[in-house]
């Protein structure tokens, strides 16, 4: 845990609220665009993250001094973002090509083209190539931390990752984005 | 065909995890292997794909509602709480057993005379507040990083790094409106705002690594950022004034 957010985390522990606060300013872009990159859902992203959120206050007394919180905090969402999926599929048919809901990206978003590309690179992943592939190269995380977070080995973690970066690779060369 | 291990050590490569001597053989053989480096080039542009995809913003009203759901959450009973509430039974106890309310005593005030003398502080926090404007600062003794003034305008910085993450305090009083702009200068991207004694925003916006306040009155922002290469980077902030700079200075943040 950095010291900044340890501090935090133990003003929480202690009933101070609006240290919370100062967590959620913190990480909630983080945990929204990873949420996002999951479900593929502005909406199912948005409800996502706040779930988490609130979790990871209840929860905030099982939050050891000795872990990162940020791994802690993400693994809550992950775990949130799969418990959606799982439940979205058993709902529908859910078809790992279905479009995702990207509000007005022309206006909204600088990188509207880039983010076209990889939604389109991103859905022909597996969940368990996706995962990490986001928590390695959007959160910037560790192998290690990747490991804790999914409670899969480090050996795990990195061929699920390079099998991710093939998949890019050749999708993104399909589509033409690359060379 | 590509050998497992030299897409192994591609991967390592990519994730800046291979030994010297790993790496200087992966670029001698890369260099003499052109379907090998071809591969290696395709999947390293493919990763700055994505990682130039950057952070999705979420929607500007997810913040309110998630503070307004924590509002209504009931403060949740940790460790912490129930250490304390043990703490005071134990004390009370000491009525009843005077020997132990003396042990305790003299145990407190020994272990305030080691921490003194070691130069610790005493106490949950050696902060010290310092005021502008009536602002207040937690400075812990320490002169901020920057200090802009203009006419009617003070602006106090007070800025914390720690290891890749640094998180700014932002003091402004002014006696009209001004539009503050804050940016690293390198890769780092903010990762948020808060505006808990600012009572005087009317906007805040985030992109990237730029931040925009519009801010009239006192207040505070606290605004955490990350350096995304890890490298320590220079911030810069900008006041302007109906399109006129008033101030202007760079600053880097103390190691935490």
């Amino acid at each position: 845990m950095t010291d900044m957010d340890e501090q935090y985390v133990s003003r929480v522990q202690q009933g101070d609220r609006k240290a919370f606060e100062m967590l959620v300013a913190r990480y909630e872009r983080p945990v929204f665009s990873a949420v996002y990159r999951l479900v593929r859902d502005f909406d199912d992203a948005a409800d996502i993250t706040q779930t988490a959120f609130l979790k990871a206050y209840h929860k905030i007394a099982t939050c050891q001094p000795a872990a990162k919180f940020f791994s802690w905090l993400y693994r809550i969402a992950v775990n949130e973002s799969l418990n959606h999926l799982k439940r979205q599929r058993r709902q529908q048919d859910f078809r790992d090509d279905s479009p995702s809901t990207w509000p007005t990206p022309e206006t909204e978003y600088d990188h509207a083209e880039v983010n076209q590309h990889l939604e389109r690179a991103l859905s022909a992943m597996s969940l368990d190539q996706r995962v990490p592939i986001i928590l390695k190269h959007l959160l910037f995380l560790s192998y290690s931390e990747i490991a804790g977070i999914l409670n899969i080995p480090e050996s795990t973690v990195k061929s699920r990752l390079y099998t991710a970066r093939q998949v890019l690779k050749e999708q993104l060369i399909r589509q033409g984005y690359t060379r | 065909m590509i050998e497992d291990r030299i897409i192994e050590l591609m991967n390592g490569e990519i994730d800046g995890i291979n030994s010297q001597r790993d790496s200087e053989w992966l670029r001698e053989y890369l260099a003499g292997d052109p379907e090998a480096r071809a591969y290696f080039e395709e999947l390293r542009d493919s990763i700055a794909v994505l990682e130039r995809a950057g952070p999705v913003q979420p929607p500007p009203g997810l913040r309110g509602r998630l503070l307004a759901a924590l509002a209504d959450a009931p403060v949740p009973v940790t460790g912490g709480h129930r250490a304390r509430l043990q703490f005071l039974r134990d004390a009370f106890a000491f009525r009843r057993q005077p020997s132990h309310a003396l042990a305790f005593g003299v145990g407190a005030v020994l272990a305030a005379i080691v921490l003194l003398a070691l130069g610790l502080p005493v106490g949950p926090e050696r902060s010290e507040v310092n005021t502008i404007y009536g602002v207040a600062l937690d400075r812990r003794g320490e002169a901020p990083v920057a200090v802009l003034t203009a006419e009617g305008v003070r602006c106090e910085i007070d800025a914390r790094r720690h290891e890749r993450n640094v998180l700014l305090w932002v003091s402004l009083a002014s006696d009209r409106s001004i539009l503050a702009v804050l940016e690293a200068e390198g890769p780092a991207r903010c990762e948020g705002v808060l505006a808990p004694e600012a009572p005087g925003t009317d906007e805040i916006s985030i992109s990237g690594s730029r931040v925009e306040l519009t801010h009239k009155g006192v207040g505070r922002y606290q605004i955490s950022y990350h350096e995304t290469e890890g490298v320590p980077l220079t911030y810069r902030i900008e006041l302007y004034a109906e399109g006129a700079v008033l101030a202007e200075q760079s600053f880097t943040a103390r190691r935490e």
